[in-house]
């Protein structure tokens, strides 16, 4: 049996397995890394070997994997007070970048507290999972959300205060935190998007976003600082133009970025946007990718260009990304991808007020699921993106918690057969739990798509 | 049930059809009709431009082929039977439809309903899910924007004056469904769950002033009824759209729904306390955000609990059920948080999701308000 601590949270078994990547070199061997992935479990060692397979990447990796660690370091600290910092628990509709202007204040992401549990933690979230469905919560609310509520009604470390502002945009989300702070007792600020992309919607949010910015003061006890919050948008600045960057890069045959980058991008994106930690993890993918376009160190001969038109499976980060990458297929992208720079000004704090309410206006999720009409602002968000990546194919991950999404996926695929012809593969499953879509389930499902549909002659992908 | 002296009006078979005799007769004498389904849209509105506010029921339909070509399967059935009956050309009668976002579900449903067939005469509400200074400002701005829709869409000048009237109508209605309420709550209830259910469903497409004349002749028809013969007093919560066959399961088995936290019944129109003096759209706006106690909302989970309490308290209920449709997380998750708030109460609580409309699931149904009963020492 597991030896256990004397709690069951995850921030805390993260803390534990996480701990260990500080004392990491900035480079391992291959017989290193031989020699160390069959000492951790087989969740972990997934992830470690995904993000060091490459040794070109593996400097990256390991950067990227102690800015994780920063990441939940910082959540950790908060959580418990030191120095006085407060931990706000946040949806990934939230850019976190608001959340920084606040010195004291840290921005725990329910759905990264999830990835980490996936990527390291020994069994993942079923067992978080399964005590939120002892409690009654429907089995069809959100798995990552409900990961979150199992983990957090044990005892031990949990953020101060809950941000929803999924609310108006995406039901599943918004409920499972209301539900935790119903059920915990964790106190609700919300910012709910109303249902549609207008000048008048954009001002409604603007106005609750000055509110709700008032409630942080309350909560920090401190004022909001404009030379702190210009400090916050220039670091954001410098990591918007190295994700443009990375965009362009992306559109380069063949992709230059690992797969499992790209994902590393968009949880950096959505994690640590707003400190020089995200900027500096957002240099090194770019440089790494930078300079396999120079060196021409691909791992196989590009065969497919595909875009997620919904969320990756994170429940094997090897067999999600690196096992399609060995035969060729890149992943350029998802919807969580899916950013939108607002006119940049600085130069004020009414300006810079502006630009976080626009930046989560259009932030990904909130811009589709909240907008007037759901269906067609993913479609055409996502047709462009396709374009510009010039993808051969998308997948639907059919995430059974997201009933707007899953609402919209036949419609998606028919347009997107229309506008781009392309094929559109539709999957169930569970992005977060590995017991409703193992690895195996959704790999041959994939190289069936992709040889029944997508590649031309002789070229077939093999299981 | 029967009412309505020497024009009975059957009220189960009003509730179970679509097209009923009601709608056929307002078509015949040149009435329009539009379509809605959350107990978020304002009728005041609808009737003030003259129109009958038809709630969408989907029947208990089972069949949802051609819908679930559109819709998946992770989408409650409600909407996909109802998605199959649009699609079927049920609905063909109506002459518009209007949208509101109360879940998800409804949302994309809707949507697939744009794409599929295009309706000319449509309208999105956007109804807020927090109550703000600035949420009631703009769902002001979104009911101005659904009268001018209505005004224009069918040719028809909507003045302040119509909009109060249609407004006083509404709350003589929901006063007299408050007396009914209070008959079915009393030692001895003079109206069971199910027949109350059927006029809520029926009442669902009924101008306001026949729907106030139908409840009239109940009330006066049933006022020196006391029922007995029950064994248990149950109150029942959730999502039970127009589905009766629980609640007949419930009182064949012994209990008697004596009073609900449904979206169709008291929590739509308990705490409303009429339009009062100021501007219409203005007093339609706090209407309807601050009185009706649904988990669509934000921030009032506490409001809706003792909303329940007090109800369970006042009617002298012995259990609660709450139920609600397979994929519905908002009255899933409330669900949660309800039952171990009442069974601390001393309430207990039985919760019961299942699909939408499937008889066959009623023998799961029955088995388990058979150990709810049991366990309240009926």
């Amino acid at each position: 049996m597991r030896e256990k601590r004397a709690y069951e949270n995850v921030l805390e078994r993260g803390e534990g397995v996480f701990g260990l990547m500080k004392n990491f070199p900035d480079y391992i061997t291959d017989d290193e890394l031989a020699g160390l992935a069959p000492m951790v479990n087989p969740d972990l060692r997934s992830t470690l070997v995904a993000l060091l397979a490459y040794p070109d990447f593996r400097t990256a990796g390991i950067k990227w994997a102690k800015g994780l660690n920063v990441y939940l370091t910082g959540v950790l600290d908060a959580a418990r007070e030191v120095d006085g910092k407060k931990l706000v628990g946040i949806p990934f509709t939230m850019p976190p970048e608001v959340i920084y202007c606040f010195k004291s204040l840290w921005p725990m992401l329910t759905e990264v507290v999830a990835l980490i549990a996936l990527a390291g933690l020994d069994g993942q979230m079923e067992s978080y999972w399964d005590q939120a469905m002892a409690l009654g919560v429907p089995d069809s609310l959100c798995a990552a959300n409900a990961l979150a509520i199992g983990s957090f009604i044990n005892p031990g470390l949990r953020p101060h205060v809950v941000v929803n502002n999924t609310i108006g945009s995406c039901n599943p989300n918004a409920t499972a935190h209301a539900f935790l702070a119903n059920y915990v007792g964790i106190p609700q600020l919300a910012w709910e998007k109303p249902a549609e992309n207008s000048p008048k919607a954009r001002d409604v949010w603007y106005e609750r976003l000055k509110v709700l910015m008032r409630q942080l003061e309350e909560l920090s006890g401190e004022k909001l600082d404009e030379g702190r919050m210009r400090y916050v948008l220039e670091n954001c600045e410098k990591a918007w133009e190295l994700w443009w960057e990375l965009g362009e890069l992306k559109k380069l045959k063949p992709c230059p970025i690992p797969n499992v980058f790209n994902m590393c991008a968009d949880a950096t994106r959505l994690a640590l946007w707003g400190t020089e930690e995200g900027v500096e993890l957002m240099q090194i993918i770019v440089d790494a990718a930078k300079a396999r376009a120079k060196n021409g160190t691909f791992t196989a001969p590009e065969v497919a260009r595909v875009w997620w038109s919904y969320i990756y499976y994170y429940t094997d980060f090897y067999g999600m990304w690196n096992w399609f990458e060995d035969r060729g297929v890149t992943f350029l992208g998802q919807i969580i991808s899916l950013y939108y720079q607002p006119e940049w000004d600085v130069s004020s704090m009414d300006s810079m007020m502006r630009v976080l309410s626009e930046t989560a206006f259009d932030y990904t999720m909130t811009r589709q699921m909240g907008s007037g009409m759901t269906s067609d602002q993913w479609l055409d968000d996502t047709e462009q993106c396709m374009r510009d990546v010039d993808a051969d194919a998308a997948i639907y991950c059919g995430y059974h918690a997201c009933k707007h999404a899953s609402g919209g996926s036949a419609y998606f695929r028919r347009e997107i057969g229309k506008r781009l012809k392309v094929p559109v593969l539709n999957l169930q499953g569970d992005t977060f739990d590995k017991r409703m879509s193992p690895a195996s389930y959704w790999q041959e499902e994939i190289v069936n798509f992709l040889n029944s549909v997508v590649l031309k002659g002789d070229k077939k992908l093999v299981t | 049930m029967s009412v309505g002296g020497s024009q009975k009006v059957d009220v189960f078979s009003e509730a179970a059809t679509i097209y009923s005799s009601y709608v056929d007769d307002w078509k015949k004498k040149g009435g329009e009709v539009l379509g809605f389904s959350c107990l978020f849209t304002p009728v005041e509105l609808i009737e003030a431009a003259g129109l009958l506010p038809y709630r969408l029921k989907a029947m208990g339909n089972t069949e949802t082929d051609l819908a679930d070509a559109h819709l998946s399967l992770f989408n409650c059935g409600y909407c996909r039977s109802l998605f199959q009956l649009v699609l079927d050309g049920r609905y063909e009668f109506l002459d518009g439809v209007m949208e509101t976002n109360g879940c998800d579900h409804i949302r994309l449903m809707m949507e697939n309903w744009q794409h599929v067939l295009d309706p000319k005469t449509f309208h999105y509400l956007r109804v807020p899910h927090t109550i703000t200074e600035e949420t009631l400002g703009y769902f002001e701005d979104q009911l101005g924007m659904m009268r001018d829709f209505l005004s224009k869409s069918f040719n028809v000048e909507i003045s302040a004056a119509d909009i109060k009237a249609a407004m006083a109508r509404m709350d003589g209605v929901r006063d007299k469904l408050r007396t009914l309420y209070g008959m079915r709550e009393r030692t001895r209830p003079a109206i069971t769950g199910s027949e109350v259910q059927a006029l809520l469903i029926a009442g669902g497409s009924l101008r306001s002033e026949d729907f106030d004349t139908l409840l009239s002749d109940v009330i006066a028809e049933k006022e020196g009824v006391e029922l007995e013969g029950y064994e248990a007093r149950v109150m029942i919560c959730g999502a039970l759209p127009d589905q009766i066959s629980v609640i007949q399961a419930v009182e064949d088995l012994g209990g008697l729904v004596v009073a609900d936290s449904l979206c169709m019944g008291s929590r739509a129109f308990w705490k409303r306390t009429g339009a009062g003096g100021e501007e219409p759209l203005k007093a339609l706006a706090k209407e309807y955000l601050n009185s009706i106690l649904c988990p669509r909302m934000f921030l009032n989970y506490v409001e809706r609990r003792d909303f329940v309490a007090e109800t369970a308290k006042r009617a002298g209920v012995q259990g609660i059920i709450y139920y609600y449709n397979k994929f519905c997380d908002i009255h899933g998750a409330d669900s949660a948080v309800l039952r171990r708030d009442m069974e601390q109460l001393g309430i207990p609580v039985l919760v019961l999701e299942a699909a939408y409309g499937a008889e066959t699931d009623m023998g799961r149904i029955r088995t388990r308000v058979q150990a709810l009963l049991e366990r309240i020492g009926r």
